[in-house]
């Protein structure tokens, strides 16, 4: 009792503890490097994997009672995918109490400025299937409906190169594009991280490859889907 | 006493300070790495959970309980695909809130054909029917009348049998005449006797009556019609209608019965083509006035020296036998109605036919069909015809009622059991909500056949022509008389009117009659709208999807109305002949309509026509609309004859946007009927007149077999 500590003794201590401290130091740098790649790998995958989700989603009720010849259309980097939209005030394509599917609307006239539509309840449940900023798949091309367009117009104003001609289908369609700041569907922001979407048709077979990059993270991913 | 502590692995030092330090960097470690693999197993299971969503997306799995669930819908006709006689089955398919869609075609109402009353084989029976109609044919028959039987005195002479059973008590009066029992008869309308013949009833009452019975269920034969006192009424013909007028003009008012003399010429009017026997039906009483002008090598003919063969200006001429005797060397057979007599049967049995001749010693041998098939799930049961009379190989009992319209009250039915099957088939309806069939004959009879006992289950007499069924109700005509009843299932006439075509709603009967089309409510056959054309009407048909009622004219127009029968287009098709079948069809929302002429085909839209395709020559047997093609079936027979067993049926095959003719394929030898659509096979049917089945593959057409309609997902992403 009351001997302390000698001069070796404490020299040893110190010295273990400086390893055990340099130790733990280099356990947290790798913990949090370790970490941070996990976090942009996370992010890139949880924006792949919304895309995904909304993607399989959108695909698997493709032209559901719609004409199924007009399913999936692809524009440079713009993907049409034939189908109502399900939202907070509209659910979805339903079933006509005589009238049978597929069930589509006629373009009756068409200029630069937009289309006339014979009707824009396609389905005939009372609500128009037609809004802003969704995409439109016809006969002749996909387009997409102005922003500007008021729901349950028959005039239809859209923004295309190639316009419908009189006498085509016409369904409503999800679209997806890619803008600098992400994927967006139906002009509304899906995946930030994604900064490459492009949809490819070949044969019978959609293949969708995308990448997301979140600081030097990246990660890519390819998808295919057949086309009846 | 204190225990030194003992442990397997000694600390560094035995001082606590380092144990702290040393359980602590373990628990560090330890709960670094708990949280590293934590971190992983969550977002594997994040993985794992979006993997499995797809999955579950992409399949329908009944597993956690979860239980398939169909629904079938039926809906409107297909585009493409023919309003009327087809409809849309929607198969939705689901798990609770993921359904997948299809849809496939279904038969709405099978296809009927279109009615023909003209088909008869190539060699066909010729029968000439004299009528004795001196008012020797009023005297008395031998014979009283049956008590339980009705007859009918016309106002224009003569009485009839009417029916063997009678609703009658005694007498009813009513334009046609006064209908009275037998009972009552055998008191008050006793025939004169004659040549020892004492029955209450007269000869006309017993030979006219079974003769005009005999013809009446006479199918596919040319009949002629001669009377004692006014020589040839009516050539032949195979005109059932026609033939019944004649008969039914003739009464009992003469003072002449040149019998042999018209013999004689009747001998001499039969054509050379197109016979298969030759027949020459004599009614009469046997009694002669002003006869035997006749040359001399003809007057005794059967050489039996009677001093009789002669000519008289009043009665005794006996040369109705020799005369019957030189029928039967021309290979003529005379058969005899009347008072049973030495001489009549003489006269029968030197003429080689019969006294009192049946049906069977007069019709066609043989069998036909005249109807398209009856698909069933597992068969297809052809309605054929046997010795000219319906009578399907498959039909095993007739044990249901027998009825004929009441002659006081037509609004009620009396069973009348002794009520035969009479006539072929005509047309069909089957009803698929009671597993039952109607059917009508050429000779207006309709039979209810309850498919699953094979069995009759009622039969009506007087009723015939086109029929439709609509819900309770039973449409059906016009019939001999024109006229068009409705009746129900029990069966009870509901309401008659006169027409000559019709289709009907779910509510509302359309009927065409003459240049006009009127609308009489179903239920009771109230007259609510009328449009007159001024052109003759030969069909009308209603669209059961668009409402639409067209209505097509003998010069090939086609008026199209609403529900009310507002006038909403006229469009000429150009044919300038009858139109025979409509077929509409929406193609890319838009209405279109087909007609199809004796020669012709045309395609329109509600507004205008489109084009017309010519047929090759022949008679148009039926037309169907499927997967925007047009199937017409022609009949080319081989003249003179135009036997129904003769020549070949082609099946041509149009597109119905630009008419153009996509092929055309012989069917079979003869006439076809149909097409009748086997669509769990997809085999579109046809059957020959002489009963041979022939299917073409249809599997080809969209609507056949199951189409994707995509798929809902209820649910949403979370």
């Amino acid at each position: 009792m009351g001997k302390g500590m000698s001069l070796v003794e404490l020299l040893i201590a110190l010295a273990c503890s400086s390893i055990l401290v340099l130790a733990l130091y280099h356990f947290n740098r790798i913990s949090a490097a370790s970490h941070h790649g996990m976090r942009c790998t996370w992010y890139c995958m949880q924006s792949l994997r919304t895309a995904t989700l909304q993607l399989n989603s959108d695909l698997a009720q493709g032209a559901c009672l719609l004409p199924q010849d007009i399913k999936i259309r692809v524009e440079g980097n713009q993907l049409f995918i034939s189908g109502i939209p399900v939202t907070s005030q509209h659910p979805g394509v339903s079933v006509s109490s005589h009238a049978p599917p597929p069930y589509y609307s006629l373009v009756i006239s068409s200029d630069a400025r937009g289309l006339i539509l014979d009707t824009t309840d396609i389905d005939g449940d009372g609500r128009p299937d037609f809004w802003a900023d969704l995409g439109m798949i016809t006969d002749t091309s996909p387009c997409v409906i102005s922003h500007s367009y008021a729901r349950g117009d028959s005039r239809v104003a859209i923004l295309t190169d190639m316009i419908p001609v009189q006498g085509d289908r016409a369904v409503p369609a999800i679209h997806y594009e890619l803008k600098p700041d992400g994927l967006y569907r139906n002009n509304q922001l899906l995946a930030e991280a994604v900064i490459l979407f492009q949809p490819r048709i070949s044969g019978h077979t959609l293949t969708i490859s995308m990448r997301a990059r979140y600081h030097e993270t990246t990660k890519d991913m390819s998808l295919s889907y057949p086309i009846p | 006493m204190r225990q030194p502590r003992t442990c397997p692995y000694p600390t560094p030092s035995p001082e606590q300070g380092w144990v702290i330090a040393l359980v602590l960097v373990v628990l560090a470690v330890t709960l670094g790495l708990t949280l590293a693999s934590a971190s992983m197993v969550l977002f594997h299971m994040k993985s794992s959970r979006a993997y499995s969503r797809i999955v579950q997306n992409a399949f329908l799995s009944t597993r956690d309980g979860r239980e398939l669930s169909h629904r079938l819908s039926l809906l409107d006709a297909p585009e493409g695909w023919d309003h009327i006689h087809f409809s849309t089955e929607l198969i939705d398919v689901g798990i609770e809130d993921i359904r997948t869609y299809s849809w496939r075609v279904a038969v709405r109402e099978p296809y009927r054909g279109i009615p023909r009353h003209d088909l008869a084989p190539s060699q066909r029976p010729h029968i000439l029917v004299i009528v004795d109609d001196s008012v020797s044919m009023n005297a008395s028959s031998g014979h009283d009348y049956r008590d339980e039987s009705l007859y009918l005195r016309s106002d224009a002479g003569g009485i009839v049998h009417v029916s063997d059973c009678s609703e009658v008590p005694d007498t009813h009066a009513c334009p046609e005449g006064i209908y009275f029992s037998g009972r009552w008869g055998n008191s008050n309308e006793r025939a004169a006797a004659m040549n020892g013949l004492y029955g209450a009833m007269p000869t006309w009452a017993l030979a006219f009556s079974r003769a005009r019975s005999l013809i009446d269920s006479l199918d596919q034969c040319e009949i002629a019609v001669m009377s004692g006192s006014r020589g040839l009424i009516h050539h032949f013909t195979g005109n059932w209608g026609e033939t019944m007028q004649a008969l039914d003009a003739l009464h009992p008012t003469s003072s002449r019965a040149s019998l042999a003399e018209t013999l004689y010429q009747a001998s001499a009017i039969f054509p050379e083509p197109c016979v298969s026997g030759r027949h020459i039906l004599l009614v009469t009483a046997g009694i002669s006035v002003n006869d035997g002008h006749l040359p001399a090598w003809l007057r005794d003919y059967d050489h039996d020296d009677n001093p009789d063969d002669i000519a008289f200006d009043g009665e005794g001429s006996h040369c109705l036998d020799d005369v019957s005797a030189y029928a039967r060397s021309l290979g003529i057979a005379v058969h005899v109605m009347g008072p049973d007599t030495d001489f009549l049967r003489d006269v029968a049995s030197k003429g080689g036919g019969r006294f009192m001749p049946g049906r069977d010693d007069l019709t066609p041998e043989g069998t036909t069909v005249t109807v398209p098939l009856m698909i069933r799930p597992d068969l297809s049961l052809v309605l054929s015809n046997s010795r000219a009379c319906l009578h399907p190989t498959w039909l095993s009992a007739e044990t249901g009622m027998h009825g004929r319209l009441n002659v006081m009250n037509p609004w009620e039915l009396l069973p009348c059991p002794d009520l035969p099957v009479s006539g072929t088939a005509f047309t069909i309806a089957p009803d698929s909500s009671s597993d039952c069939l109607y059917v009508s004959t050429s000779r207006d009879r309709i039979i209810r056949i309850d498919l699953s006992k094979r069995d009759i289950s009622w039969l009506l007499k007087d009723l015939g022509g086109a029929l439709y069924i609509r819900g309770d109700l039973l449409l059906s005509g016009p019939d001999r008389q024109g006229i068009i009843t409705c009746i129900s299932r029990d069966p009870h006439p509901v309401w008659r009117q006169q027409g000559t075509c019709m289709d009907a709603s779910d509510s509302i009967a359309y009927v065409g009659t003459g240049s006009t089309v009127q609308a009489h409510t179903l239920a009771d056959g109230f007259l609510v709208f009328a449009f007159d054309t001024n052109h003759r009407i030969t069909i009308v048909r209603y669209d059961p999807v668009t409402g639409t009622i067209m209505a097509g004219t003998a010069d090939g127009l086609l008026y199209l109305f609403d529900q009310a029968l507002e006038l909403t287009g006229i469009i000429d098709t150009g044919m300038n002949e009858a139109i025979l079948d409509i077929s509409s069809f929406t193609m890319r929302k838009t209405t279109h309509i087909l007609a199809l002429g004796r020669t012709c085909l045309a395609g329109c839209t509600l507004n205008d026509l489109q084009w017309t395709a010519s047929l090759d020559p022949g008679e148009p047997m039926g037309m169907a609309v499927m997967d925007g093609r047009a199937y017409v079936s022609v009949w080319t027979g081989e003249p003179p004859c135009l036997g129904m067993e003769t020549g070949t049926t082609v099946l041509h095959e149009f597109d119905v946007l630009t008419g153009e003719r996509f092929g055309s394929e012989v069917l079979c030898a003869g006439a076809a009927f149909g097409p009748s659509l086997d669509l769990d096979h997809a085999f579109m049917k046809f059957v020959s007149a002489s009963g041979e089945i022939l299917d073409k593959d249809i599997s080809s057409l969209l609507g056949i077999q199951p189409c994707p309609l995509g798929k809902k997902l209820i649910r949403q992403l979370e």
